[in-house]
């Protein structure tokens, strides 16, 4: 994650997971996403050359998925309406398909930036 | 003139050394042999080069394939030097051009050589990415696409080439499975995704079948390295491997431009002294001539630039359980037939009777042809690459060349007449409509 973050601190203390993973899950219920049948990783911006690459790294079939989710989620959203309750993405079906390779292909141009900058210092 | 068809993919050519040494000797350098812990046997060749050299060989050649995945071994060579868990693709190239190295994996019928040329003082930077191969390799699906890219492109290059194509067509009539499969995936290929390569990978990668030859590197460091970084190898006893049987046939293969003919026998295993024999009858009836101008001085030499546009050479190409012998023709599909009949006459009278001039000649030829064997970096390698995985033991140049010393006319004349007594495998490329069948040319 390029900014800021407690992320880790929270994750590993139970303490502080406990009490804020509840709030968390209450906020992804109420964003709409989930109503439209959206996954939280098909709303990311795809419309970059990162996002491209880790969408080639996914599945064909995923991708097969990922394509009907967003439109059907394009089409409720022109007709102002939303899924029927039984059919609201489910948590547990609310997977990261994509984030995994979104941050493996960011730490790989990273690491050709890092190599192109480099210094080379003889021995 | 491809001898042994070898399949390599070479990465990182930035920086080729080439090293010319004022002498050769006889006594070469010294062979080090020793078993590591991990159960892989390590042997290095002190060359005095400044340029150091390690290569995994590993059995995992085209012969290991099976008929459910066809195709993999071509698939496994080009997964080297990619993704591990410890360090991407990319970086590998990246580092390895810093360091001034050159990695190759080179595929033959037998084994799978991944290499890595490099200075001296880099041993465990490369022994490294050697290993990474066989244990990180992450087998990525989404590299599967572009490697199979690099796969149809190889195999596209090979067809361009008929050589190459004849000879493959020669294994696969002569020995069908095992030697026979083709060195190249084929279009029709079993592996379909990144797991079949592992799966296959995971079967191979055992410590038997697996054995490090290092030049010019020290030792004891190459052993140490070894016994640390190979410490997981499995040690599961790979299954044992179907003796090749030969078969021998036809194959014609319609193309325009060029007519190639290929005619080979049953050969013998490397290593033995019918395959030494052999080399002998090799250079006794080989068509190419050693120096650039001039007709050549046996018979098909000369059968060969009469014909002008022809090139007759021999081969013979031994592995752990086989051999193919036999003879490459290509010209016009008329000169061929006619450079085919009198090569079928050599033979025969190489069978009968050989006098001592010729084998004199074919003598020197064929102990100049081991001595240079055992000068080359890729050479030594896949020498005793093969005589350590499939017997166990290293045989110095001396010893190869003491072999030629033992023969006499007779021996030849025998292996001649023995060869010739088996079924023929006979491959035309070209304007079939032509070229000779085995069964048009007397033998």
């Amino acid at each position: 994650m390029p900014y800021p973050t407690l992320y880790n601190t929270v994750k590993n203390s139970r303490f502080l997971y406990g009490l804020l993973k509840p709030v968390a899950s209450f906020y992804a219920n109420i964003a709409g996403y989930r109503q439209l049948g959206l996954r939280y990783d098909d709303i990311l911006d795809d419309e970059n050359d990162t996002a491209r690459e880790a969408l080639r790294r996914v599945s064909p079939k995923e991708q097969d998925l990922r394509n009907y989710r967003i439109r059907t989620a394009f089409q409720l959203s022109l007709q102002h309406n939303i899924l029927s309750k039984e059919k609201w993405t489910k948590p547990e079906d609310d997977v990261r398909y994509l984030s995994p390779h979104l941050d493996e292909v960011v730490k790989e141009e990273e690491e050709r930036e890092a190599f192109d900058a480099i210094k080379v210092v003889r021995k | 003139m491809l001898r042994m068809c070898r399949l390599s993919s070479k990465f990182v050519g930035s920086f080729k050394l080439s090293f010319s040494r004022a002498y050769a000797s006889v006594a070469a350098s010294p062979v080090t042999v020793t078993k590591s812990k991990t159960g892989i046997t390590v042997v290095s060749v002190e060359d005095s080069a400044p340029a150091s050299s390690i290569s995994l060989v590993v059995k995992a050649g085209s012969r290991e394939e099976g008929t459910d995945n066809v195709g993999v071994a071509h698939f496994l060579k080009n997964f080297a030097f990619k993704n591990t868990s410890t360090r991407t693709a990319f970086r590998t190239v990246r580092e390895t051009e810093l360091l001034g190295g050159f990695l190759s994996a080179n595929l033959t019928r037998e084994n799978l050589i991944l290499s890595a040329e490099f200075l001296r003082g880099d041993l465990g930077y490369f022994m490294e990415i050697l290993s990474d191969i066989i244990f990180k390799t992450k087998y990525d699906h989404h590299e599967f696409p572009s490697i199979k890219e690099s796969v149809n492109f190889e195999r596209g290059a090979a067809a361009a080439i008929p050589e190459v194509t004849t000879l493959n067509a020669a294994h696969a009539v002569a020995f069908r499975h095992g030697l026979g499969n083709s060195l190249f995936a084929g279009d029709s290929t079993k592996v379909s995704n990144s797991s079949d390569v592992r799966a296959f990978a995971n079967k191979v990668y055992t410590a038997s079948n697996i054995m490090i030859v290092g030049t010019s590197v020290n030792h004891n460091e190459l052993l140490k390295l070894t016994d640390s970084l190979f410490q997981n190898i499995s040690h599961t006893v790979p299954s044992t491997p179907i003796p090749s049987k030969y078969f021998g046939g036809e194959c014609r293969i319609s193309t325009p431009g060029d007519s190639h003919f290929v005619l080979a026998f049953l050969g013998a295993p490397v290593d033995t002294p019918e395959y030494a024999a052999l080399q002998v009858l090799r250079f006794l009836i080989d068509g190419e001539k050693s120096t650039k101008w001039g007709e050549g001085v046996n018979a098909l030499a000369q059968k060969a630039s009469k014909l002008n546009d022809t090139k007759i050479s021999s081969f013979n190409a031994g592995y752990s359980d086989a051999g193919l012998f036999g003879l490459h023709i290509s010209g016009t599909a008329t000169s061929v037939y006619s450079a085919a009949r009198v090569a079928v006459e050599q033979l025969k009278h190489a069978a009968n009777k050989i006098s001592n001039d010729e084998f004199v000649r074919a003598l020197a030829k064929a102990r100049f042809n081991a001595a240079a064997s055992y000068e080359t970096r890729a050479s030594k390698t896949e020498i005793f690459g093969n005589q350590v995985l499939f017997s166990g033991k290293v045989s110095t140049l001396a010893e190869a060349l003491a072999q030629f010393d033992r023969f006499k006319v007779e021996d030849i004349q025998n292996v001649a007449a023995k060869i010739l007594k088996g079924k023929p495998t006979a491959v035309a490329l070209g304007d079939i409509s032509t070229l000779p069948f085995s069964d048009s040319l007397s033998l």
